[in-house]
């Protein structure tokens, strides 16, 4: 390392975040044709929990001539340092400038951290546009993760986006690049054979016309990447592990992807689909590897909606029974109580029950799809009590399309009623400690809300109030999202290409970090906006059902049509059931792969 | 007890003492050695450490002491090297009747500083050895503090590539980053933490001042 950098890493907090060595550090020394750089842009120990993260770097390490890098974004403390001392923003593994880099690419799942990836740019000494990088010796620079859901604000940064799963697209990215390199092919041309490969989205090569500031074609398309076959997809199980604690310090396991319950807000639900699972004896295998490589005392289990997982108590049981022992816990998720065993019950007291209705309302909930009656609450609270459980975090939205004050005095309710069925069945000396938690409904691209407005901050204040003063009751917390980073997170989710200036502009005046609420500045975004003469009205509003989408260009495979219909069942506060092997609900994701086909 | 004589250099150095401490018990589970558990409602594998290091600082002579549960210790030392980060490789094992609480005996610990620097001012830094009162100031979460220095350095050599330090340990600490930054601020030198690397531990055994790996053999079953 530098003698510069090692004597500044000693001025900055936690030091370790920004020089690796790590077991499980892959040969940085291998002899390679390409090097790539993965970054994630939040601090290390937020990118170091990302499981996307962990699959497309050491898929790439164990790639021959490949070598991938880390990066993450330095915290306030370290960026100042390097501007002031003119040191370019380098690797975790090798120190190396991003700038030295081949391929740099960022992982993005947040609309928050969207500031942050011009701020790590900033500081790689990188320009921010493709179209800058055009002369000149620059990386190529690549985006993929959640965000490519919905790519055009930060399009216009980037060379090539990679929607959808990064497994077996980035690979053959990478190979491509190998071979062109080789053979003396030139940046753009390469560009323009990567349009080729399934994912792959070239910015500069899809041209957005617009009318009267709406988007009135699009030319162009792009098909989502998806791992066909999950379970013998790679998955790595010799991970990094960390020298310092992260915030998901343990190991974990992917059991399937995309949700079948269909809640109509929920965009992962959608975009994760087809459903694919990993089999049963494929997780005890990745449990027991992981468990060996890592020495992790702690290995859990991740999904969108893991009491679905179609072999769960089977996982569990043989977990428990080969891979977890005294020293390796297994971190139960929440479950629906109904489907609780007695055998899978860690002993031991218990803390909260996580439980997320959404909807104060059994009408409400019938729009947004999270069928949840009256009934399950009472039951499943009944049944939490007796277990010993001594507190209920419940979690909710509210400003959810036809949101009436009624289905806001349902929250209310729901609260009174834990409290009434905990005086009857609980224990008097220690009541349940309940808090409540609402956020704000954000429409999302791929949903069947899609279309629909998110309220104002006057109206989220008014019915953040009305919980505040309804829900001061004895032993009851409530806490609520900050409306202002909620508007901005929804103007960002439903962008266009010309909400990049703004996201250049807002960067500019101070913003990065945005994720963090300490950091957060809402001034700084409305003066953005302003200056770049963009109203944040233009996104947040209701859109027609006709209008074409920024997003519209994208192949997902569950159709426009479908989300349309879902859309209609909601206004008629209809529900969907969750579709299953034998039941499917057409919604068009089958067309890019099978559906369930282990179950 | 099995203790570990390892090496703390390289990206490792910048991880705190308690994140070592679990780096190294997450090295006994990778390579299944097999630990005494302490009892009560937390059990935690019992080991020991000999005497922290300050961040930046790197190291030749850590001392992991393990309640092992009877393991041969080539095949410990072995199994820790497989499954220890790099920057933490372990160098000589030794097999104790019981704790040698190398903590407890700490008298000396020996760094060398690299630098060239301080040979400008040699003389002026050696005179510190034997100097009758010099008090250090320092911040010590978020305080300021004092301590008086004379009678601390055992020894002090300035050559034109380093400094050799021989500073007091365990019950009386001289830590070795305080006295660079002392040196620093009085002769206006810019030697980096990051130099300073620990060499040597020293223990009292009965009156008798020993190095910790002679002890240690001497003590070995």
């Amino acid at each position: 390392m530098d003698k510069k950098i090692q004597d500044l890493l000693l001025g900055v907090e936690k030091p370790a975040r920004y020089v690796g060595g790590e077991y499980n550090m892959p040969n940085m020394d291998k002899p390679c044709k390409t090097r790539v750089c993965m970054c994630f842009p939040e601090i290390y120990e937020i990118g170091m929990s990302n499981i996307g993260m962990r699959i497309l770097y050491h898929m790439l390490n164990d790639t021959d001539d490949i070598v991938c890098e880390r990066c993450f974004a330095p915290f306030i403390d370290m960026g100042e340092v390097l501007l002031r001392e003119n040191i370019s923003l380098f690797s975790v593994d090798t120190h190396r400038p991003l700038s030295d880099f081949d391929i740099v690419g960022f992982s993005i799942g947040f609309e928050m951290l969207y500031t942050n990836v011009l701020y790590m740019l900033k500081l790689a000494q990188i320009p921010f546009r493709s179209v800058d990088r055009e002369i000149g010796n620059y990386p190529i620079l690549i985006a993929g993760g959640p965000c490519a859901v919905n790519p055009e604000p930060f399009a216009e940064f980037f060379d090539a986006i990679m929607i959808g799963e990064g497994e077996e697209n980035l690979a053959q990215f990478t190979s491509l690049y190998n071979k062109c390199k080789e053979e003396g092919i030139g940046k753009k041309e390469f560009l323009q054979l990567a349009k080729n490969i399934e994912g792959v989205y070239i910015p500069s090569q899809i041209k957005v016309n617009y009318k009267n500031s709406k988007i009135e074609s699009i030319e162009g398309s792009v098909k989502r990447a998806i791992v066909k076959d999950l379970d013998n997809a790679y998955f790595p199980t010799k991970i990094l592990v960390p020298n310092i604690e992260i915030t998901h310090d343990r190991a974990v396991l992917e059991l399937y992807r995309g949700c079948s319950n269909g809640c109509r807000f929920c965009q992962a639900g959608f975009y994760y689909r087809p459903i694919r699972s990993r089999s049963l004896n494929t997780l005890l295998q990745h449990g027991k590897e992981l468990v060996e490589h890592t020495g992790y005392n702690e290995l859990s289990l991740a999904s969108l909606s893991t009491s679905d997982y179609y072999a769960l108590f089977d996982l569990i049981r043989g977990l428990k029974q080969n891979v977890c022992n005294k020293d390796v816990r297994l971190a139960m998720p929440s479950l629906r109580l109904d489907s609780y065993k007695e055998e899978f019950m860690n002993s031991g007291r218990k803390g909260s029950l996580t439980f997320a209705p959404e909807a104060g309302s059994e009408r409400l909930r019938q729009v947004i799809n999270k069928n949840i009656s009256q009934t399950n609450i009472e039951e499943t609270i009944k049944s939490a009590i007796e277990q010993g459980y001594n507190g209920i975090k419940l979690y909710f939205m509210i400003g959810l399309p036809t949101e009436t004050q009624e289905d806001l005095q349902g929250i209310v309710d729901i609260v009174k009623l834990i409290r009434s069925l905990d005086y009857q069945f609980g224990n008097k000396k220690r009541p349940l400690n309940i808090s409540v938690s609402t956020s704000v409904f954000i429409p999302k691209p791929v949903t069947p809300f899609q279309w629909e407005a998110q309220i104002s901050l006057e109206q989220m204040r008014e019915k953040q109030g009305f919980l505040i003063q309804n829900l001061r009751m004895k032993n009851v917390r409530y806490s609520w999202h900050d409306s202002f980073t909620s508007l901005i997170e929804a103007v960002l989710a439903r962008g266009d290409r010309k909400l990049s200036k703004v996201i250049e502009r807002a960067f500019e005046l101070g913003a990065k970090f945005d994720g963090w609420s300490e950091h957060f500045k809402f001034a700084i975004w409305e003066q953005a906006f302003n200056d770049c003469g963009i109203n944040m009205g233009q996104y947040t509003g209701e859109w027609g059902e006709e209008e074409i989408l920024p997003w519209d260009f994208i192949d997902n495979g569950v159709s426009k049509h479908y989300l349309l219909k879902e859309k209609h069942m909601a206004y008629r506060a209809q529900s969907t059931l969750a579709c299953d092997a034998k039941n499917c609900n057409g919604c068009g994701a089958n067309k890019l792969g099978e559906c369930f086909s282990l179950n | 007890m099995i203790v570990i004589k390892h090496k703390k250099v390289g990206a490792i150095t910048y991880t705190s003492h308690i994140d070592t401490m679990r780096v190294l018990q997450r090295t006994l589970v990778r390579g299944k050695i097999e630990v005494e558990y302490s009892q009560g409602f937390n059990p935690h594998p019992i080991t020991y450490v000999a005497l922290p290091l300050p961040l930046g600082v790197a190291s030749e002579a850590e001392y992991f002491v393990i309640a092992d549960k009877g393991i041969d210790k080539f095949e410990c030392l072995e199994k820790f090297n497989a499954n220890v980060p790099s920057g933490l490789l372990g160098s000589v094992v030794f097999k104790t009747p019981k704790n040698p609480n190398i903590a407890g005996k700490l008298v000396r610990a020996d760094y060398i500083v690299n630098t060239t620097q301080a040979f400008a001012f040699k003389q002026d830094i050696e005179k510190l050895k034997d100097i009758e009162s010099y008090i250090i100031t320092f911040n010590h979460k978020n305080d300021i503090k004092n301590q008086d220095i004379a009678g601390l350095i055992f020894d002090l050599k300035v050559s034109e590539n380093n400094i050799f330090l021989g500073l007091s340990a365990g019950n009386v600490m001289l830590r070795p980053d305080r006295l660079i930054e002392e040196f620093n601020k009085q002769f206006n030198l810019d030697i980096s933490i990051s130099q300073i690397k620990r060499l040597a531990l020293y223990i009292d055994d009965n009156g008798v001042t020993k190095e910790v790996d002679s002890y240690l053999a001497e003590i070995e079953i």
